[in-house]
């Protein structure tokens, strides 16, 4: 049997930092499980901006200012502690992180400075800092490199969570699948930390990769945790579009211009005040809003699709000079150079706030099992997230999960995963393969990401919704008979495929029946037929329960500290 | 990834790819099979791929993640050269060429495919110990430790490492000396002695002060021509290689 004090699985940034931590203590045998190499983790698509709120570099600012631009970005359903912990600790892990050997950007002092030029969407003094080269992998390699160097720290790379692994109501471990040899493996452990990250791709479009199908969220939502704010989908404002590449919001950031077919600056009429710099779900609505009204370009009204204009000519050089990677993407895949055309962007499915309910120290209601990262939700962003705040999140809170999860192993007492529960996933797995005909794995997930994008995307209603329910039940049933035309287990990427394929379909139904459920409009949720929001019914959060038939909904109330909610504008 | 058509790129051609297949499980040695698949101008090497297994032949096995060149996943030989599948178009890819030979990476172990086994590969960073506190450092959390600017500067071409081991394939050395380090991991070394705030130069230097270290390397740069991030492994080696002798050279001293 091979046991470990603390598994976690995922190997991003929350995944790193929990293992961090954990890997401090000397005592406790830690496990990383990842499905990919951890170094090809989707944090390395972000550009590495973290808010933090540190007033010895900028007097202006303070931990309570960042944790209300937080709330108020989050239409108000933050859970108001956790926010503060976000916006309290952040700054001293990042400090930690750079200590690690993370490359942030240096004044000519050699200090950490706040990026003056760019302030983040709906932040209310500039807080943003920067590593160089704009990429998250700067934050991750200083991790990885720490841990690969730790003789209690074992790498399983390449190794596919199937299911937890459970003994009573407690659970007691992983059962994972070695990709490269097809066999299932029983990981026995004390504590388990899930850090497996969003679900973008259920979306037809979306900046996500390949890999984020939300694994975690789904295996732990079918064992009985809780799926939190599942509604709560974040669109950015800019992809590229035809290639569903993020443009990030640094480009806003740092005063691009958003035009529409009639050459106007039409944030106008959405947030008057912010313009470009609204807070995301407003600027994509504002988008999408053009698009379909017939002010955007080559709008196809079946597949939902069109662009706008993201002009970033009039931009200094050194501003231009930031968004080289921006640049690198345009002209390589568009042909386009961003000092002399303005791009043709869309708004694509981003970021999930919704996820495992945890409290703030990455509980979630099973014992030894612990969320954090894009997976949980605490809820830090609520119904919407700002920008610069995800990284943050999944440092402080997997540190914070990487140490409960060590407690909690310090103390307890290792369970052997049951036999049957192996076998299971075995037969489960011999029995896909095994499979001579049935239904196209891709014809179920080309028709399940079609209907998100276009039923439960930007834009809802009890119409759509309805159709959606329909839709992925449908969906659901074709999927008992999958066919997975690849029956080898040496790396086996329809397999795979057809395993998250799983994962995906129950997220999205538990997604419907939230946004069906919230007959508001909040943050990142917009109903034509419920438009505003409805503090009085709705100032809640919404929990999904399991059921193979029928899903049940309960509520958890928004923890409240400081900031009573009030009108959101920008 | 879906593709919306484009004013002015809407032109499609047949393209032939001569793919290098190899599945001891399913009784196959290496061998190449052929497709011929439909493509446009904003089709990627790794569209290309999807495409073929897709609609043609569903055990086709190939990695990837980002598809859009950031997470080092997905490199493949293509006529010879090294690539990131879905940094380049299909289409740039035949400029000049009658046909799209795709091969696994060279000195690497195939699993299946195009898959290798990259664990050697890690194993070798791994080796030279890129880590730069000491071991048992509380590490501070009040206050960064300062790094000028020019410090930072040169780290930049070291730390566009993605460990995609475009690198390690392309070296003649690597290919007949396995133990020789390689570019990548020499690369990792050199980043984190740059680093002024490092505390195991000396611990690291020793370690690629050695026969399969840095000076295993002959400066025959293809490393430097095939680095999908322009890190121009050759040149940072051959900076190691001063720092090592500038080390040793203080150390005399004492």
């Amino acid at each position: 049997m091979i046991s470990h004090d603390v598994i976690i699985v995922g190997g991003g940034l929350a995944g790193l930092m929990a293992a961090y931590r954990a890997s401090r203590h000397s005592e406790l045998k830690i496990a990383l499980v990842s499905k990919i190499h951890p170094l090809r983790s989707h944090t390395i698509e972000a550009t590495g901006a973290v808010n933090l709120a540190i007033p010895r570099l900028n007097k202006e600012d303070s931990w309570e200012l960042h944790a209300f631009d937080t709330v108020k970005g989050s239409d108000y359903l933050a859970d108001q502690d956790t926010v503060e912990i976000l916006c309290k600790e952040g700054p001293e892990v990042f400090v930690e992180l750079a200590n690690l050997g993370a490359c942030i950007t240096r004044d000519g002092k050699g200090h950490m400075y706040p990026d003056f030029n760019a302030k983040g969407g709906a932040a209310s003094v500039p807080r943003v800092y920067d590593v160089i080269l704009n990429t998250a992998r700067l934050f991750m390699r200083p991790l990885y490199e720490f841990l690969i160097e730790q003789a209690n720290v074992t790498f399983f790379d390449e190794y596919r969570l199937l299911s937890l692994a459970i003994e009573g109501d407690v659970c007691c471990g992983v059962i994972v699948m070695n990709v490269a040899k097809g066999e299932v493996v029983g990981l026995s452990a004390k504590s388990v930390v899930l850090a497996t990250g969003g679900l973008g791709w259920i979306y037809g479009h979306t900046t996500n990769a390949r890999t984020c199908t939300g694994d975690g969220i789904a295996i732990a939502y079918r064992a009985g945790v809780p799926f939190k704010d599942p509604e709560f989908v974040q669109f950015h404002p800019t992809s590229l579009y035809g290639t569903d590449i993020l443009m990030t919001e640094i480009c806003r950031a740092a005063g691009g211009y958003l035009y529409n077919s009639k050459n106007e600056r039409f944030m106008k009429q959405y947030a008057s005040q912010s313009m470009e710099r609204a807070s995301r779900d407003v600027v994509a609505r504002g988008i999408l809003t053009e698009i379909v009204e017939g002010r955007g370009f080559e709008y196809n009204a079946e597949s939902g699709t069109g662009y706008v204009l993201l002009d970033l000519r009039h931009l200094k050089k050194e501003q231009l000079e930031m968004l080289h990677q921006v640049n690198e993407f345009t002209q390589r895949y568009r042909g386009i150079n961003i000092a002399r055309d303005p791009i043709p962007i869309i708004p694509a499915q981003h970021y999930m706030m919704g996820g495992l309910a945890t409290d703030v120290s990455g509980r979630t209601k099973m014992l030894g099992l612990y969320a954090a990262g894009e997976c949980a939700c605490l809820s830090v962003h609520g119904a919407n997230r700002l920008g610069a705040n995800a990284l943050v999140e999944c440092a402080v809170f997997g540190r914070r999960a990487g140490e409960e999860a060590s407690k909690h192993a310090l103390s307890g007492v290792i369970h052997r995963i049951p036999d049957d529960q192996l076998e299971k996933s075995e037969d489960e797995i011999t029995r896909m393969l095994d499979r001579r005909d049935g239904v196209d794995p891709l014809k179920i997930e080309k028709r399940l990401k079609d209907v998100m994008w276009l039923d439960v995307g930007l834009f809802r209603d009890s119409l759509r919704l309805q159709r959606a329910r329909g839709a992925i039940r449908e969906l659901k049933s074709q999927y008992k008979n999958v066919h997975i035309q690849d029956s080898s287990r040496i790396f086996n990427t329809a397999l795979g495929k057809v395993l998250e394929l799983r994962n995906m379909l129950d997220l999205a139904e538990a997604i419907v029946i939230g946004a069906l459920a919230r007959q508001e409009s909040r943050g990142s949720h917009y109903r034509f037929d419920f438009p505003k929001r409805d503090d009085l019914h709705y100032l809640t959060h919404t929990l999904i329960n399991y059921d193979e038939n029928e899903p049940r909904l309960s509520y958890e109330p928004v923890r409240i500290t400081r900031w009573q909610p009030a009108e959101r504008k920008y | 990834m879906e593709r919306q058509n484009e004013p002015g790129k809407s032109e499609v051609r047949r393209v032939k790819l001569k793919i290098c297949r190899y599945s001891p499980e399913r009784g196959e040695g290496r061998h190449f099979d052929q497709f011929e698949i439909e493509v446009d101008a904003t089709t990627t090497l790794i569209d290309a791929f999807e495409i073929i297994k897709d609609t043609i032949d569903p055990t086709f096995t190939f990695r990837s993640s980002c598809h859009d060149g950031v997470c080092g996943s997905c490199t493949v030989i293509v006529n010879g050269v090294e690539r990131q599948a879905c940094f380049v178009t299909v289409f740039e890819l035949l400029k000049g060429q009658e046909e799209l030979v795709i091969e696994p990476m060279r000195n690497f172990k195939i699993i299946r495919d195009l898959v290798v086994d990259m664990t050697p590969f890690f194993d070798k960073l791994k080796a030279v110990k890129p880590r730069i506190v000491l071991e048992d450092t509380p590490v501070a959390t009040e206050e960064e430790l300062p790094q000028s600017r020019e410090n930072l500067d040169k780290m930049k071409n070291s730390e566009r490492c993605i460990e995609c081991g475009a690198c390690v394939s392309a070296c003649p050395i690597v290919s007949i000396n396995p133990h020789f380090l390689g570019p990548a991991a020499l690369v990792a070394a050199y980043r984190s002695s740059i680093d002024s705030r490092d505390q195991r130069r000396h611990e690291r230097l020793e370690i690629v002060d050695s026969e399969n270290g840095a000076w295993r390397c002959h400066s025959i740069y293809q490393c430097f021509d095939v680095c999908p991030k322009n890190v121009e492994p050759a040149v940072v080696i051959s900076m190691l290689r001063r720092m090592i002798v500038s080390e040793r050279i203080k150390r005399l001293h004492f």
